[in-house]
């Protein structure tokens, strides 16, 4: 099958057969792209994975560590080509990835992402409201994980409403304004997991802001919230207790500069679940072998849309656990996993660091 | 100003509060029997200690400070002939800056300057955190606060602080002598304060460390071979692989054929027993390990990794200098014929050399080759991280005496 009518097939409907018999060639060509454009990758894939040729499985595909898109610019086009480089830093990190973009890439990634969107929220542009504050996207060289986000989202809503001023304090005016003109309207909400919770779930409101018919999506990882004690459920039962927010439209979302447009949200069952375009495959931390569904190890993340830069297959520092495929209870189709939390960095100190910081 | 006392353990705020400024004479001489007898009692306790007693490394350090231990220091340095001949006495005050990533290391300092007879202001890292050198701490406080030892207050001070240029220079201007474990950024950094003008200074800048093995028949015997893999792993595991006498390569010195038998045979056997006891998250050294490996292979460094098991990995180096490995089990190797072949790798960041398979003769021919400054020790392998009074080519505890002429 041809790239761009697998691009058109509804999301989540491959089950494991059908999937593979059209991802697998797919792959295949993205590999043998990069073999031959990325010098990088090439080395890397015959020297660390001993394979220079055709992959016979999604799991023989030589994988990149996610911080080599830190340390060095990887791109498989030429640098005439190349449209734009997307920077963004990690929230802890200050040394931003760096991501080779050529148009081609760029126009995929849009694609994908519109796709996997559209299927969970139509395809009208809905009224949106950022949980965040607009000074995030002020640097526009290297957006944070959180601008990148937010500005990957904003595309889907409109008339889009920013609620915490430049001091990332709560502006309640601005949910009273959004309250006023769109409660209980079908209406789109973006914002990071415990920004969500400390400046939405936890306000105190004097007026009724109605969310029956909102779609809350999320990310940014549960570390925060479950110091606090607040697991997925509790999550979502709070905020349907004070907005009338139904359960089944909140998603939680899982993506990376890395790999933008093939996102994993969450399904019916509170599981990351893969689109069409994406595959996860958790490696066992001792020798990189895949470990079966139920099984945690680092998690492996592949993408058909990456071809401007080797990174359709990379190894993130995200530990996580394959809880199941092709049977999710809302029907979709496909693996779907959960993160447990990220490889602890160890900390090695040398001989010469008694005092660096 | 804020000073986080550990010996005293209490929070300072003028630096004329520690015990070793309090009193200007010195009350011990040089080799004090009351000194021998003070290691000895904290030798007792550390290996009594039920927490400490199950940590090898606090063990080892119990076990060379018990008297027979210091004894061998002293005769081996001919103390009774050196008070005949040169009246040593202390330096007066030694700032100790001690390394983050051995716990034990500032005790090691702290003797050598002590049984000289002097004052120890010693800095520990403010990222210890390890229970057991707390513990230690404790040990070295109920034993100052006995009758018999309060004298030992105005000797052993220990504190921590963030870094803190105007504690670093205070310190510094009162110091007689100062002993920089910290490596090349630290010593760069203390070389920058005002200092007593006769200041005696000792560095330990940054070093690496290399195994060499030669391939003989005898590592056939498969319970030679285990021995000698069991030492192996000591030198490399110990202190995460972070130590400067750490090895960061394995020179396997044979034939070709057999070189490569060999290292296929130890890749296996050291990521078996690495598996079994080392208790690094392997996720995080994984990914490490992962990264290291993309690293080398292209820069160049590396083109055969051997990473079946993420618990060791082995690459072998094409360049002509050894390169800083990512620790937590992570050597690079290569193949020579000749040991004259090493002598390329060895310049002054070379430290220690852990050997098997060679005479005395062999190392010191090798040792009479290589520049100046470079290869400060040549131990058997699983020696490697064993401190002694010499090192970085000092005599730490000469170092730390004042000798006087007397002429009748």
């Amino acid at each position: 099958m041809e790239f761009n009518t697998y691009l058109e097939l509804e999301q989540f409907s491959l089950a494991r057969k059908a999937r593979l018999s059209h991802f697998l060639p797919i792959l295949n060509q993205l590999h043998l792209h990069h073999l031959k454009h990325s010098p990088e990758y090439a080395s890397i894939a015959s020297g660390y994975f001993n394979r220079s040729g055709d992959i016979g499985a999604i799991e023989d595909t030589p994988f990149l560590p996610v911080s080599i898109f830190k340390d060095r610019l990887m791109q498989s086009v030429p640098e005439n080509a190349v449209f734009k480089v997307l920077t963004s830093s990690g929230t802890t990190s200050s040394v931003p990835s760096r991501i080779v973009l050529d148009k081609e890439t760029a126009s995929l990634q849009t694609l994908a992402l519109t796709r996997i969107m559209n299927h969970i929220l139509g395809k009208q542009r809905l009224p949106m409201l950022i949980v965040d504050s607009k000074s995030v996207l002020k640097n526009k060289k290297s957006f944070s994980a959180r601008g990148a986000g937010i500005l990957g989202l904003s595309v889907f809503g409109k008339d889009h409403s920013y609620c915490l001023d430049d001091n990332f304090e709560l502006v309640k005016e601005v949910l009273r304004d959004f309250a006023d003109k769109y409660n209980g309207q079908p209406i789109l909400i973006f914002g990071f997991t415990f920004m969500v919770w400390q400046f939405l779930a936890e306000a105190g409101l004097d007026f009724k802001l109605d969310l029956s018919n909102a779609i809350l999506i999320h990310s940014g990882g549960w570390k925060k919230l479950i110091s606090m004690a607040v697991d997925n459920d509790t999550f979502k039962s709070s905020l349907g207790e004070k907005y009338s927010i139904k359960k089944e439209n909140i998603y939680n979302f899982y993506g990376m500069v890395e790999q933008v447009g093939s996102v994993f949200l969450e399904n019916s069952d509170g599981y990351l679940h893969c689109p069409n375009f994406s595959e996860v495959i958790i490696r066992n931390p001792k020798d990189f072998s895949v470990q079966d569904h139920g099984k945690e190890g680092l998690i492996q993340v592949v993408s058909l849309l990456p071809k401007s830069y080797p990174g359709h297959s990379i190894l993130t520092e995200d530990i996580g656990v394959v809880m199941g495929e092709d049977d999710a209870s809302n029907g979709w189709k496909g693996k779907y996993f959960k993160i447990l939390g990220r490889a602890k960095k160890a900390e090695l100190r040398g001989c010469s660091d008694t005092f660096k910081v | 100003m804020e000073i986080n006392g550990l010996v005293p353990d209490k929070k300072i705020t003028d630096i004329g509060q520690l015990p070793v400024y309090a009193n200007p004479g010195f009350g011990l001489k040089t080799g004090d029997p009351r000194i021998l007898d003070f290691l000895n009692h904290l030798s007792k306790k550390i290996i009594t200690d039920p927490f400490l007693k199950k940590d090898a490394s606090y063990v080892a350090l119990g076990f060379w400070l018990r008297k027979a231990n210091i004894n061998r220091i002293l005769k081996e340095n001919r103390l009774d002939e050196l008070i005949q001949e040169q009246s040593p006495g202390p330096v007066g005050l030694v700032f100790h800056l001690c390394p983050s990533n051995v716990d034990t290391m500032f005790f090691y300092s702290l003797t050598l300057a002590l049984l000289g007879g002097n004052k120890n202001l010693i800095r520990v890292s403010s990222r210890l955190e390890e229970p057991a050198v707390f513990r230690l701490f404790e040990l070295i406080n109920e034993l100052v606060a006995e009758e018999g030892f309060s004298l030992f207050q105005e000797y052993i001070n220990i504190v921590s602080y963030d870094r803190d240029d105007e504690i670093n220079e205070l310190f510094s201007q009162t110091a007689d002598a100062r002993i920089i474990w910290g490596g090349d950024t630290t010593i760069d950094q203390f070389k920058k304060y005002k200092t007593r003008h006769r200041v005696k200074d000792l560095y330990f800048t940054d070093r690496t460390s290399f195994s060499v093995i030669r391939v003989t028949e005898k590592l056939r015997d498969q319970e030679i071979f285990s021995d000698l893999c069991k030492r192996l792993y000591t030198d490399i595991y110990t202190f995460d692989q972070m130590g400067c006498s750490s090895p960061h390569c394995i020179f396997i010195v044979g034939g070709t054929e057999e070189r490569n038998t060999f290292a296929d045979e130890v890749y296996q056997r050291i990521s078996e027993m690495a598996e079994e006891v080392y208790e690094r998250d392997i996720s995080s050294m994984a990914s490490f390990k992962l990264n290291k490996s993309v690293d080398d292979l292209l820069q160049g460094t590396s083109s055969v990794i051997r990473h079946q098991n993420n618990y060791f990995v082995m690459a072998d180096l094409l360049k002509e200098e050894v390169p800083h490995s990512c620790g937590m089990g992570y050597v690079y190797y290569k193949g020579i014929s000749h040991l004259k072949d090493l002598l390329p790798f060895l310049n002054d960041k070379v430290q220690t050399i852990g050997m098997e398979g060679f005479t005395r003769e062999e190392m010191q021919e090798l040792l009479s080759i290589c520049p100046p400054n470079s290869v400060h020790r040549v131990v058997p392998v699983g020696k490697a991280l064993d401190f002694d009074y010499i090192w970085d080519g000092y005599n730490i505890f000469l170092e730390m005496l004042n000798f006087r002429a007397i002429k009748k």
